[in-house]
């Protein structure tokens, strides 16, 4: 994450046409493993092997919802796209400076896609690589979306890891651990408000890679 | 998102800012997933649930926006905290709210009260004194402090008013952490209480230096010889004047020999300025019985020459009077025995007016009989015959001549 302290005061307005006392923070949940443990539920094993040992440990703190809150409501996307627009745009106001680089236009290099936002008048950015330091992990890692529920063949794959079958079972019929894992996973992981015994395709996978 | 705000430096930035507290920032934990969580997933019976001491629980710890926060936690014992909060009220000024303790401590160890243990056990016999010398310093602050708190007037109960509640001095001597007993302070003797006597007030003597006691001696040697010059010479004027007056006692001095030699010649000053006195004082009379005549009848006129006629006398009575008194004062000749009749006291008062003569003084008094010469008949002779003349004048003038005085007929 980037601090800005060139600007003694920045004021950023909303990006959003939601109010801060319109948002919902979801606080992630501590996991006491050891109490888990001891009523017959180890799920410390899933998680070492994911390397978010570190992540867990740092989930036992205080949480600002306010700042969160604050920040979100500013918050925007600034990637390639974004990043073009602001040439762009600086060209319409000059036309002499077409064809120059950001540097020449007077902007900032772009690297890679961040979140801009302001807190408390302090500008801030928060990249992919920001965010894994945080959480203590890596930025390597594998994402695949646009997933079909119906004819993906990670359907016979996953229910196989989580009910011993190819058809696909219920909440019910999975296993202790699982459930908590899948709970785990909607609180702190991939946060999901709602009830989370029906878990989509993506989840489920995502769920599968813990388990195996 | 918190912790990368925390990571990031925003939270140091608005600590340092000092306008926005947690309460403002939201400060929050989540909940945590634990055995009751299988309860309530109902993948464990509730009989089964069993809750360990080393069970997480929600935690404020980490935050860092407060200064000195004390490493304490709800799992201290509530003397411990006590006396935690109130060293750091002692040091900063500023209280701990009860809200702002965390539940448990980061990780679950609480190393602060450990490192308590092994000081105390560490404390010799000299500290322990000086300890058990503290409470009455600190019963003095609480009290301070809860003037300070009723000032305010905050309705939020801290825990600073449970300090002053438990009195951690008294319990901190007693008990630690573990419940075990201190034996340092234990073993200590009860101390004997110094009974304060009140100080009556003494008169401060003040210390005289060895050099000026030196200067003194000095200076007193010095006029040592001086000053019994003087004793002698006051003893044998003394002597000489007892003498005097024994002398003076035996002697028997006539009136006359108090009387000054000059006496005579200042009475005769003061009879010459009489005399002045008298003749303005005649003449004073002659104008106004000249004006009276204008006016009065021939009658009138009579009786006036019988008063002038009067005065005269009364003034011959007088300069007799002063005739003899000068005849007393001015002449030295008479004898002894004429003098002596007289009151010394008179004599003196004479004297002493003679000396020294008022304004009020009355000068006809001393006359000189030799020199006085006096004028009453003569005016008196002009007056009868001024009046005897317009008498003469009128009896010539008609009747009702506008001159003549007006006729007074009897009743």
């Amino acid at each position: 994450m980037q601090i800005d302290t060139g600007e003694s005061y920045h004021i950023k307005g909303r990006s959003m046409a939601l109010e801060e006392w319109e948002l919902t923070v979801q606080v992630e949940n501590l996991v006491d493993f050891k109490s888990l443990a001891h009523h017959g539920c180890e799920l410390r094993n899933y998680y070492q092997t994911q390397d978010l040992d570190d992540y867990f440990f740092m989930l036992n703190g205080p949480s600002y919802e306010n700042l969160v809150k604050h920040f979100w409501v500013r918050a925007e996307v600034f990637d390639s796209h974004a990043a073009r627009v602001e040439e762009h745009e600086k060209v319409l106001i000059d036309p002499t400076l077409g064809g120059k680089t950001r540097e020449e236009l007077g902007l900032k290099l772009f690297t890679c896609t961040e979140i801009r936002s302001s807190v408390m008048g302090i500008l801030v950015s928060i990249t992919e690589e920001a965010i894994a330091k945080t959480i203590r992990r890596t930025t390597k890692g594998s994402f695949e979306e646009g997933l079909d529920s119906k004819s993906s063949p990670w359907n016979d794959v996953v229910n196989m890891t989580m009910f011993n079958s190819t058809k696909k079972e219920k909440y019910y019929d999975l296993k202790m651990e699982y459930k908590l894992l899948l709970k785990i996973m909607n609180e702190n992981l991939l946060p999901k408000d709602g009830g989370g015994d029906q878990p989509s395709l993506e989840h489920r996978v995502f769920l599968h890679f813990f388990i195996t | 998102m918190s912790e990368i705000f925390h990571e990031g430096g925003i939270l140091k930035a608005v600590k340092q800012s000092k306008i926005i507290i947690d309460a403002q920032l939201g400060t929050m934990t989540g909940k945590i997933i634990n055995g009751r969580t299988l309860i309530k997933m109902q993948l464990i019976k509730k009989k089964e649930f069993k809750e360990l001491n080393i069970d997480l629980k929600e935690s404020y710890v980490v935050c860092n926006l407060m200064d000195d926060f004390p490493p304490i936690c709800r799992q201290d014992p509530q003397e411990i905290r006590a006396h935690f909060v109130y060293e750091h009220w002692e040091r900063t000024r500023e209280t701990i709210k009860y809200d702002e303790i965390p539940e448990t401590m980061y990780g679950g160890v609480l190393p602060i009260a450990r490192k308590r243990k092994s000081k105390k056990k560490a404390t010799s016999e000299a500290v322990d004194i000086e300890e058990a010398s503290e409470p009455k310093k600190k019963k003095a602050k609480k009290a301070k402090n809860v003037h300070q708190e009723q000032a305010t007037g905050s309705d939020v109960p801290s825990i600073e008013e449970e300090v002053s509640d438990l009195e951690p001095a008294k319990i901190l001597d007693k008990r630690t952490r573990s419940g075990k007993t201190v034996g340092s302070s234990q073993s200590l003797p009860p101390q004997s209480t110094i009974s304060k006597k009140k100080r009556k007030p003494s008169i401060r003597k003040m210390k005289v230096s060895t050099y000026v006691e030196e200067e003194d001696a000095q200076i007193e040697a010095a006029t040592d010889l001086v000053s019994r010059e003087v004793k002698r010479k006051k003893v044998a004027d003394a002597a000489a004047l007892q003498k005097v007056l024994e002398i003076a006692k035996n002697i028997k001095v006539p009136a006359e020999m108090l009387m000054k030699e000059s006496c005579g010649e200042q009475a005769q000053k003061v009879v010459e300025l009489a005399e002045n006195l008298q003749q303005l004082v005649v003449a004073g009379e002659l104008l106004s019985a000249a004006e009276e005549t204008h006016k009065e009848d021939v009658t009138c006129s009579e009786d006036v020459a019988l008063e002038a006629t009067r005065g005269n006398s009364e003034s011959h009575n007088i300069s007799n009077v002063i005739e003899i008194e000068s005849s007393s004062t001015s002449t030295s000749v008479p004898t002894s025995s004429d003098i002596d009749n007289i009151p010394l006291n008179r004599v003196y008062a004479t004297l002493h007016k003679s000396l020294s003569p008022s304004s009020s003084t009355k000068h006809q008094k001393k006359p000189d009989g030799d020199r006085y010469v006096p004028m009453y008949p003569s005016v008196l002779n002009r007056i009868a015959d001024l009046i005897q003349m317009r008498i003469d004048v009128c009896n010539k003038l008609p009747a009702n001549h506008p001159m003549q005085p007006p006729m007074i007929e009897t009743l």
